[in-house]
């Protein structure tokens, strides 16, 4: 247990992520896939209570369902995206394996859940005193947005330390003859540089995959009016919904 | 009564106790906190008593003080209970956990002082319950005032802030981060605590049963109503 607490502790200050790859080969991935579902769950007990407090009859099943739903939203996409983070970063030149990957994005997961878990006690104070179902699903896809955010900052900083560390192959020539327009393009293939910009499409494949993740695992709070049931027929998508419910807020 | 007095004293002027230096946490930071705890209380509960006044002392109006009196300390410290545990994360993914103490320190120091204010202008807002029966001035008067008093709090934040900003520049940023979560929470919690003043008209409860509801849908309900749109249901 405290073992497992250190793990967490250090994963929340960087210490084992944003220090190459001899640190992240101590994290221990199942301990952290542990902790991250259960923390998972923790945050889908808040946000289950909504279907609690909403209904004219509490509905126990909707707090099951979240418990179960929230972790599995982030290890699915985390399975989804794992073979395309690994082609892009082995790409770009991180040396890490294909398991090592794997367990750099398991470290980076538990983070994002951390964050996620960490803003429980608002999200289960704003269930119990709003009835707006719009207004809800907005917090909470605002909450699951900042805690994606946060991950996947950490995921490209760690990616940078990993490609980055290699020093320039050449010097930059201090020669004032050389014009400018001739050092700008060895300029921008510089590691750190072409991990950002050559990440920034993974960060959309994730983002994309997670949102659609998380809509065909809805329900998880539950439109008030509409009874219970595990899973909702396939219509729409993620985004066109977010918009409707920006739309709806007020009706 | 005049340990506190000089206490409060001592956390306008930034000194003794209190004094907003850099440097390694001393050994007082428990001590400053169950003193900035002890003020909150205090406070809160005098701005309180002032602020369920309006229905006036005799009849039933004194149960209403009692329960404002207990409902101002309690918006401050439940709101911030909530947010407490997000922003410690926030600050541990920014790498600035080994601040935290002073950091906790600070978000004291912010609510210590936006009550000392709620409480200096209590006599006011007594005077106001005395002098007007119109409802909505005295909402809109203590809105205004409780406004007044974060901003004040603010301001003292920052002072409690400067030696960390100047460690790392990123706390400002997660200064500004603190108070979105703190404001965004606390108008919800103030929301949820109704009635503060008590409605004329209205039994003296210590929650209203139709309080339940979300502060942000309420309020931009009434802009929408104000200029016209009618919701579409």
């Amino acid at each position: 247990m405290r073992q497992l607490w250190r793990q967490v502790d250090e994963l929340l200050r960087g210490k084992s992520l944003y220090e190459g790859e001899a640190t992240l080969a101590k994290l221990r991935p199942g301990q952290l896939l542990l902790v991250a579902m259960a923390l998972g769950a923790v945050y889908g007990f808040f946000m289950g209570w909504y279907g609690l407090f909403s209904r004219p009859a509490p509905e126990y099943r909707q707090v099951l369902a979240c418990m179960v739903k929230v972790p599995a939203l982030f290890l699915l996409t985390l399975f989804i995206c794992y073979p395309s983070l690994y082609v892009f970063s082995t790409m770009l030149g991180s040396r890490l394996s294909f398991t090592g990957t794997l367990v750099l994005l398991i470290g980076i997961v538990t983070l994002s859940i951390i964050v996620l878990v960490s803003f429980g006690p608002i999200v289960a104070f704003f269930a119990v005193s709003t009835e707006n179902y719009y207004f809800m699903k907005l917090l909470n896809v605002a909450f699951f947005a900042v805690a994606g955010a946060l991950g996947v900052g950490a995921l490209l900083k760690a990616l940078q330390a990993l490609v980055g560390s290699a020093p320039p192959a050449e010097a930059p020539p201090s020669t004032p003859n050389v014009p400018p327009a001739l050092t700008r393009p060895e300029d921008r293939f510089a590691p750190a540089r072409k991990v950002k910009q050559v990440f920034q499409i993974w960060i959309v494949i994730y983002a994309l995959v997670g949102a659609q993740m998380g809509w065909i695992l809805r329900p998880f709070l539950g439109k008030p009016s509409l009874t219970f049931t595990w899973f909702r027929t396939r219509q729409a998508n993620f985004f066109v919904d977010v918009f409707h419910s920006f739309l709806n807020l007020f009706s | 009564m005049t340990p506190l007095l000089l206490t409060i004293d001592q956390m306008l002027r930034a000194e003794g106790l209190f004094r907003a230096a850099a440097g390694p946490v001393s050994m007082s930071i428990r001590q400053r906190v169950r003193t900035q705890l002890w003020v909150i209380a205090a406070c809160g509960m005098v701005y309180g008593a002032c602020m369920g006044s309006f229905g006036g002392v005799f009849g039933d109006g004194w149960r209403q003080m009692l329960v404002s009196a207990a409902k101002v300390p309690l918006l401050f410290t439940v709101a911030f209970l909530l947010c407490v545990p997000s922003f410690y994360v926030l600050n541990a993914v920014a790498g600035l956990h080994q601040d935290f103490p002073r950091t906790l320190d600070a978000l004291f120091g912010f609510q210590s002082i936006a009550a000392i204010v709620l409480a200096a202008a209590a006599p006011i807002t007594a005077f106001m319950n005395l002098t007007t029966s119109h409802y909505p001035f005295i909402l809109l008067w203590n809105g205004l005032l409780f406004f007044v008093a974060s901003l004040a709090g603010h301001f003292m934040m920052r002072r409690y802030y400067e030696p960390l900003v100047r460690r790392h520049p990123r706390h400002a940023t997660l200064r500004r981060v603190w108070m979105l979560l703190y404001t965004f929470v606390g108008i919800q919690m103030a929301w949820v605590l109704r009635p503060f003043v008590g409605s004329p008209g209205m039994p003296v409860q210590f929650f209203r049963a139709e309080a339940w509801g979300n502060a942000y849908i309420e309020v931009l309900q009434l802009v929408l109503n104000a200029f016209g749109f009618t919701p579409n249901s």
